[in-house]
């Protein structure tokens, strides 16, 4: 009886010098923070396809109107489509498919009532400033003004390159019930933490 | 010219050029991964299309469930083509189709409708 006791301790005390997080922690945190979906690590456009399946089946299991079910899955659609063009952490994978490291989060907000859907990748120190007067320039927009700007950026073309038309954060916007809300964390120092949640 | 079938797949819409019928249908969701290369073929056959064909009726039909914003851009050129064939004496009808339901889709192609005002655009509730 005390034998076993013991091996019990032992194997218990060994598993946990192994193991380098606590992930019913991490599971917690997520769950705390009302996000129901969450993903992180290389994504590829094969992977997105099968995120997206799961976010919109698992809104649609919770009855959430179609409208906004439509606005999630695009806003996700262009988050993870920007993580897979302008992540730092890029590489294409022996089935000759990009695939980039990022972070995807979806969610409901109890305080706001909203839906929200977040993503993070880490980007160039040098692209920093482009990129926030990008989001501030769009943020100062109304809804009516951004509709204008979308439609005058997809007309010139001055934003495109030959892997997007540089419309993602303005379609964004224009999903959004709030502004962007963005952030960038230093983690090195060439390079920071970008992310950004979205509002629906 | 020949005809050019590209069946649809979970990112990308059905769609067929289709000589012999004067139809250009396009039906499905557009989220490639790269846009632009993957429709490149496509601008190519119409620019030549309205370039070797006669001026007669063509029917251009799009029904796009979903659409991503280099998609969006995407249409925007190959709009672009079809004006410039229209300012050309052809002969073009443009249906944009959308589920009533679909309330993007609908908004989307009445800013198309409302960019290319020289085309006879139609949009059509399914």
């Amino acid at each position: 009886m005390f034998e076993t006791l013991k091996m019990e301790q032992n194997s218990q005390s060994v598993s946990k010098q192994n193991e380098t997080v606590d992930l019913l922690d991490i599971k917690n945190v997520l769950k705390n923070s009302g996000i129901f979906f969450s993903f992180n690590g290389y994504i590829s456009q094969n992977v997105l396809g099968g995120m997206g399946d799961v976010i919109e089946a698992k809104l649609l299991e919770l009855n959430v109107d179609n409208s906004i079910v439509n606005r999630v899955f695009a806003v996700f659609t262009e988050q993870m489509q920007n993580v897979m063009n302008y992540s730092k952490q890029k590489s294409i994978n022996n089935r000759d498919e990009y695939e980039s490291l990022g972070i995807s989060v979806v969610g409901f907000s109890e305080q706001k009532g909203k839906y929200f859907i977040g993503s993070g990748n880490f980007i160039d120190e040098n692209d920093v400033k482009s990129l926030s007067e990008k989001l501030d320039k769009i943020n100062s927009m109304s809804q009516t003004d951004l509709k204008k700007y979308y439609k005058a950026m997809r007309r010139s073309g001055d934003e495109a390159h030959h892997r997007g038309a540089g419309l993602g954060f303005i379609e964004m916007a224009k999903r959004a019930t709030e502004p962007l809300l963005y952030r960038f964390i230093p983690s090195d120092q060439d390079e920071k933490f970008f992310q950004l949640f979205v509002y629906i | 010219m020949d005809t050019l079938h590209i069946e649809a797949t979970k990112f990308t819409p059905d769609i067929l050029l289709d000589p012999e019928e004067r139809l250009i249908r396009l039906v499905g969701k557009s989220y490639p991964e790269n846009t632009f290369d993957f429709y490149a073929p496509v601008l190519e056959w119409l620019q030549n299309y309205f370039e070797i064909e006669s001026s007669e009726d063509t029917t251009i039909e799009l029904e796009i469930l979903y659409f991503n914003s280099s998609s969006s851009k995407l249409f925007f050129d190959l709009f672009d083509i079809v004006e410039d064939a229209h300012n050309r004496g052809h002969k073009i009808e443009v249906k944009w189709i959308y589920d009533v339901e679909n309330e993007s889709a609908e908004e989307a192609g009445e800013d198309y409708k409302d960019d290319f005002e020289m085309l006879n655009f139609h949009l059509v509730e399914k």
